[in-house]
């Protein structure tokens, strides 16, 4: 199952997803994740655990950063593997989230 | 000294082969060494019978010259010879027989008185070389290329002193050149080629010489011709290309046979007999009588001269759809079906007042009228239309005039009034400040003064769609490899695809990717409502849907990439659709035009004083009677004015594509014709204008 956790390292809140975020994860992205408080600006997404995506789940991701955004927070994404950073390619994730969110 | 001699002979067979050259040798099987070179082969089917061949040679040291007459007029030179046959022969020298009787005799005698003469010389008889030994003098030998010369059993090389004592033999060189053959198939695999280029083998013989104290040796020639294809290697590579089809055997076998060689078809395939397309057959004339008023043979124009309008009555069978033949199906010579060019069917729509019957093998009239029919490609569409008489003005008593047939008005038209049919419109007087919209043609012979003439309305708009629906027809082919490519992306799940449909992801793509896609397809959305009156119920159809999956992006537009695959079917065929001229297109017949705007999906003939700044826009050809003052001017299919321009008014211009050409008789100064992007401006008054593109793209004006 899908969950996460939220640890806050010096300056920087880090978000870790664990599991595969698809259509499943709705519910805990929507529900849980974006209504949590992170004490700091920059909130580091760590997608280390995560194997696997569907559209819906990207489709997450992107609502996410907005309203992350819109909060005033500054938003990386980190260690995204090989496997699903090529989706993430192929969809041009980078154009919509911005360059300078993939670290 | 003897020297070993060989012969080539060729028999049915190897017994055959060998007794010929016996007899030619003059010699006996003891005597001699056979070699075996070819087997007879017996062919296939008894083509391609191939003779025995067999070199037989005959043995060092057993001469068989000496054993023949004819050789022992070469001089007695081995009287140790104890053979049977010999004695015999020399009995019946010395046998007295009448001169006349046996020619050889005389001969024979002439050569011994010369071998008398031949002490210490050499020659050559019979490919053989010969010689006597002299006082004080020895005659020599220089061999010569292509012949080795062996005295003793050692090879020569340069001059040799020769004696009676050495064995000479000499070996002379047989060329053999293989014949040269090849298969190969034509590039539509409709026939198979053999090539073959004979060889040859070129034989040579010692020449014979007369004695003389030094001999240079010289050789005679004989080339021959050799086709030696083996059928059987033939067919075997014939099998191994896979040719099975139509194999001529006969010309096979006349291949192998060649001496000329050459090409040979030995196969031929079967071409594919095209089939026929689906068509319409009338049962009633429908031809378009649009075609405007006649001319009289003195040039005026006679308006009340009409052509017979077609009608049909309820309830008549309007036409009959034939259906597509299919063609039959060619072979290559590998045996690979082709299959002939697919037929089409005749895919028939009906308007208003005609209906489908009999699974739709027929087109049937529910309303009485005029047949209208109009075909785009493989589509056709038949209505039948009613017509409206209004025999009074179009003024604000009467009200606009919409009808759905087709309407004929024989007052005026006044100012701000609308006619708009969906078939013809005749108006017989003017039009003032009005606005004239038909589905298909328009004819007027009246003035238009300041109006708007809009015919094949539909046309015109889906021309006008064709370069959007194209871009579009490319963006969705792009969505769907951008689709299929993540499908094959291990990492991505397609589950909830399954569960909720593609929406989720195309919203990515659009945001992305395909972010011009959205906007592309609002503007065919809007254009298509805003010409709804006169578009078919699928175009508002398709547009509402590829709305509501892009742009909307309803999650139940979209379930899976099939769909999407669909919509790219649709888009390709509007495509193709909107760049096939319908038949028969729209056209205007109106003899003069003021500040107006004339727009027509096909030609539009100006058949009276001409039009005056007006702006023309000719799906196909443009033909002015008249003059043409002012105004910006399209003909797609080219334009025919007689008088163009005006003295230092307003400009005139007249746009064709590159691919068409502009006449005009006389263009006053500043007159402006363009061909493609090429365009040139008259500064003075020029007569006979034929403006057009050349090869190398440039214009030319006469």
């Amino acid at each position: 199952m899908f969950h996460y956790q939220v640890t806050v390292e010096d300056t920087k809140s880090v978000l870790s997803l664990n599991g595969d975020l698809d259509i499943d994860a709705f519910e805990t992205v929507k529900e849980e994740i974006m209504t949590e408080q992170y004490s700091t600006q920059h909130v580091e997404i760590d997608f280390s655990r995560v194997r696997f995506v569907d559209s819906t789940g990207i489709g997450l991701l992107i609502d996410l950063v907005h309203h992350l955004r819109n909060g005033g927070k500054a938003i990386t994404i980190a260690n995204v593997s090989r496997e699903v950073q090529e989706v993430f390619s192929l969809l041009q994730l980078a154009d919509i989230l911005g360059k300078d969110v993939f670290i | 000294m003897q020297m070993s001699r060989s012969v080539v002979s060729r028999g049915k067979d190897v017994q055959e082969a060998i007794a010929l050259a016996l007899q030619l040798l003059n010699t006996q099987r003891d005597n001699v060494d056979i070699e075996v070179l070819e087997v007879e082969s017996k062919g296939l089917w008894g083509i391609g019978r191939k003779p025995a061949v067999v070199k037989v040679s005959t043995r060092e040291g057993r001469s068989a010259g000496s054993t023949s007459p004819a050789d022992s007029a070469a001089l007695p030179t081995a009287p140790d010879k104890t053979d049977a046959f010999e004695e015999l022969v020399r009995t019946i020298e010395q046998l007295e027989i009448p001169e006349d009787s046996l020619s050889s005799v005389p001969e024979r005698r002439d050569s011994a008185t010369a071998a008398r003469h031949a002490e210490g010389k050499v020659w050559v008889r019979n490919g053989q070389i010969y010689c006597k030994d002299g006082i004080n003098k020895f005659p020599t030998v220089t061999p010569c290329k292509g012949a080795v010369l062996y005295k003793n059993g050692e090879p020569v090389d340069g001059s040799v002193i020769v004696t009676e004592n050495d064995t000479l033999r000499v070996e002379t060189e047989r060329e053999v050149t293989p014949t040269k053959w090849e298969i190969f198939l034509s590039p539509d695999q409709l026939k198979a080629i053999l090539q073959v280029k004979p060889g040859s083998i070129i034989e040579r013989k010692l020449l014979d010489q007369e004695p003389a104290d030094h001999l240079d040796l010289r050789l005679e020639e004989i080339r021959i011709r050799k086709n030696d294809i083996d059928i059987k290697r033939v067919l075997d590579r014939a099998a191994e290309l896979g040719i099975v089809q139509g194999i001529n055997h006969a010309e096979i076998v006349r291949a192998c046979e060649s001496e000329e060689g050459g090409e040979f078809v030995i196969a031929v395939g079967r071409e594919p007999e095209p089939g026929i397309d689906g068509y319409l057959e009338f049962m009633v004339d429908v031809s378009e009588q649009t075609s405007g008023p006649r001319e009289r043979y003195n040039g005026t124009i006679d308006y009340r001269e009409k052509k017979r309008i077609p009608s049909v009555k309820k309830g008549e069978v309007i036409a009959i759809v034939r259906p597509p033949r299919e063609g039959r199906p060619g072979l290559t010579v590998t045996g690979v079906t082709l299959l002939p060019p697919p037929v089409r069917a005749m895919e028939v729509k009906t308007g208003k007042g005609a209906v489908l019957m009999e699974d739709g093998m027929k087109v049937v009239a529910i309303e009485a009228g005029r047949p209208h029919v109009q075909i785009r490609g493989r589509l056709a569409k038949i209505a039948v239309l009613e017509k409206l008489y209004h025999d009074d003005d179009v003024d604000m008593r009467s009200g606009n005039i919409r009808f759905t047939g087709d309407v004929e008005i024989f007052g005026n038209v006044e100012e701000g009034m609308e006619v708009s049919a969906e078939g013809d419109i005749i108006l017989h007087k003017n039009v003032n400040m009005a606005k004239i919209t038909s589905g298909n043609s328009i004819e007027i012979l009246g003035n238009v003064i300041g109006s708007e003439v809009v015919a094949g309305k539909s046309n015109l708009f889906i021309a006008e769609m064709s370069l959007l629906l194209g871009e579009m027809a490319v963006q969705i082919r792009q969505i769907i490899t951008a689709v299929e490519q993540l499908y094959r992306t291990p990492a991505f799940k397609t589950a909830d695809i399954q569960r909720v449909g593609l929406s989720s992801l195309i919203k990515i793509l659009l945001e992305s990717k395909f972010k011009a896609f959205p906007g592309l397809v609002k503007q065919f959305y809007e254009k298509a409502r805003e010409n709804k009156q006169v578009l078919d119920d699928e175009w508002l159809e398709f547009a509402n849907r590829l709305y509501l999956g892009f742009c909307t992006i309803h999650p139940n537009e979209l379930k899976g990439i099939e769909d999407l695959e669909r919509i790219k079917h649709k888009l390709n065929e509007l495509h193709q659709f909107s760049l096939t001229p319908p038949d028969p297109n729209a056209s205007i017949h109106l003899p003069y035009a003021l500040n107006s705007q004339i727009y027509c999906s096909g030609d539009i003939v100006v058949t009276g004083q001409g039009c005056y700044n007006t702006r023309i826009y000719a799906g196909g050809v443009l033909k002015v009677k008249g003059f043409l003052r002012g105004g910006d001017i399209y003909a797609g299919w080219g334009a025919e004015i007689t008088e163009a321009g005006t003295k230092g008014g307003v400009p005139t211009r007249i746009v064709v594509p590159h691919d068409r050409s502009i006449i005009i008789k006389l263009a006053m100064e500043d007159t402006v014709v363009q061909v493609g992007k090429k365009q040139h401006k008259f500064l003075q008054e020029t007569r006979n204008i034929y403006a057009r593109l050349d090869q190398n793209n440039e214009l030319l004006l006469f």
